[in-house]
């Protein structure tokens, strides 16, 4: 190859890498374009409230076996035991389950009733957007047979707070307990005895 | 045969993977447990009831008495005593009932017959928060033949309203009423009594215990 030729190349080269570089410059600079959509694609978190909230308690002093009768009818201060359920929901609906569970123990007894010989009975007042359903038995008072005792379920479906009162009762339950010398316990047995429960709640969405 | 298993197998795992992450993301994505701090309780109540015997009566050599000799018997083994203690709680009444009923029988004896043996209660130490009212024909100063009926004589009965440990005693006396028996071995009849001869007499006894019974 003789140098010329090679010097022709070489100018040829730059030529076409000159020319490339023009027209890309003249292209850039010939069309710009930049725009935000309008469109703001979003996540919100959804709303979920629930609540367990304790009231009144039950504190039976120097108490008798009563009829299942008397038992529902208990009402005042120290009689009933009163809780409310709160919550709302902006979607999925909140599960919720109520339960009476062991409570503590009572200092100077040193004896627990049975949890069959002691009844117990939830009630509540119908509100919108939380549903309750008690377990069968529950409404009128039953024996509680065994703790933890499942007392019934519902749903919270509310789209701003609602509120559910509860009522739950309990009592030594006369058909199951007597006194004296024939019966379940003596006068003297029956001074010392004692039971006690709380109330637990559960919930899941 | 092969892939087309790999591809089911593999299918199957993808699903599962899918239901667990779509149930995984349900369990987790709200749990509430909460246990309130009301302790409801029961505590029983004190409730004391209790007789208790004292001295009984064993009259030997027993004769026919007046009623009036009958009501001032005193001492050992002539007077039946007993007491009442109860304690019950405010709201809650003990009742109680204070009933005779047939004693033991004596074997190679004969029995008198209800009606001719007269019986007499006194609340002998009343106490406050025991209350007794007896039958009006055996209390107080007033005595009657004894009466069964289904088995028993109400003496009396009460209540137990005392919150703190009370006792209230009693005293019961019984014999053999002139009025209704009469020994003899030469008559047959008195009218209005019964008639033993000196060696049936002989052969007689009668026996009571005290029963209480009390509810609330």
């Amino acid at each position: 190859m003789s140098n010329n030729s090679s010097k022709q190349v070489l100018l040829s080269v730059i030529g076409v890498a000159i020319l490339v570089v023009a027209v890309v410059g003249v292209s850039f600079a010939f069309f710009t374009y930049s725009r935000t959509g309008t469109s703001n694609n979003k996540i919100t978190t959804g709303t979920l409230v629930f609540n367990f909230v304790d009231g009144d308690t039950i504190t039976l002093t120097d108490h008798f076996p009563i009829t299942t009768a008397e038992g529902v009818a208990l009402t005042g201060e120290n009689n009933v035991c009163t809780f409310q359920v709160e919550g709302n929901t902006s979607g999925n609906a909140i599960s919720y389950t109520v339960y009476a569970v062991t409570g503590d123990a009572v200092e100077g007894r040193t004896t627990r009733l049975k949890d069959t010989e002691v009844f117990v009975q939830i009630k509540s007042t119908d509100v919108d957007g939380i549903s309750w359903t008690p377990t069968a038995g529950y409404a009128g008072g039953k024996a509680i047979g065994a703790l933890p005792l499942t007392l019934g379920t519902g749903s919270v479906t509310a789209t701003s707070k609602a509120t559910r009162t509860f009522e739950v009762r309990m009592w030594v339950d006369s058909s199951v307990v007597s006194i004296g010398e024939t019966g379940t316990y003596t006068t003297t047995a029956y001074s010392n005895l004692y039971y006690s429960m709380k109330i637990k709640v559960e919930a899941n969405a | 045969m092969n892939q087309n298993s790999k591809n089911v197998m593999l299918s199957v795992i993808g699903v599962a993977i899918l239901v667990v992450a779509v149930i995984g993301v349900s369990f987790a994505f709200f749990t509430y447990s909460r246990t309130g701090e009301s302790n409801n309780q029961i505590t029983t109540g004190t409730l004391v009831f209790n007789f208790e015997d004292g001295n009984a009566i064993n009259i030997t050599n027993h004769f026919p008495i007046t009623t009036a000799a009958g009501k001032g018997l005193t001492g050992t083994n002539n007077v039946c005593t007993f007491s009442i203690t109860g304690q019950t709680v405010a709201g809650k009444t003990i009742s109680y009932q204070i009933y005779a009923v047939p004693g033991d029988t004596m074997t190679g004896k004969t029995r008198f017959a209800d009606g001719e043996i007269f019986i007499n209660i006194k609340n002998s130490a009343p106490a406050t928060g025991i209350t007794f009212t007896g039958t009006s024909a055996y209390t107080g100063n007033n005595a009657a033949a004894i009466t069964l009926t289904g088995g028993k004589l109400l003496l009396g009965s009460g209540t137990v309203t005392a919150t703190t440990s009370a006792t209230s005693r009693f005293e019961v006396r019984m014999w053999v009423d002139d009025s209704k028996v009469a020994i003899s071995d030469t008559s047959t009849s008195v009218t209005g009594k019964t008639v033993y001869t000196t060696t049936n007499y002989a052969k007689l006894y009668y026996s009571m215990k005290i029963k209480v019974e009390a509810n609330a």
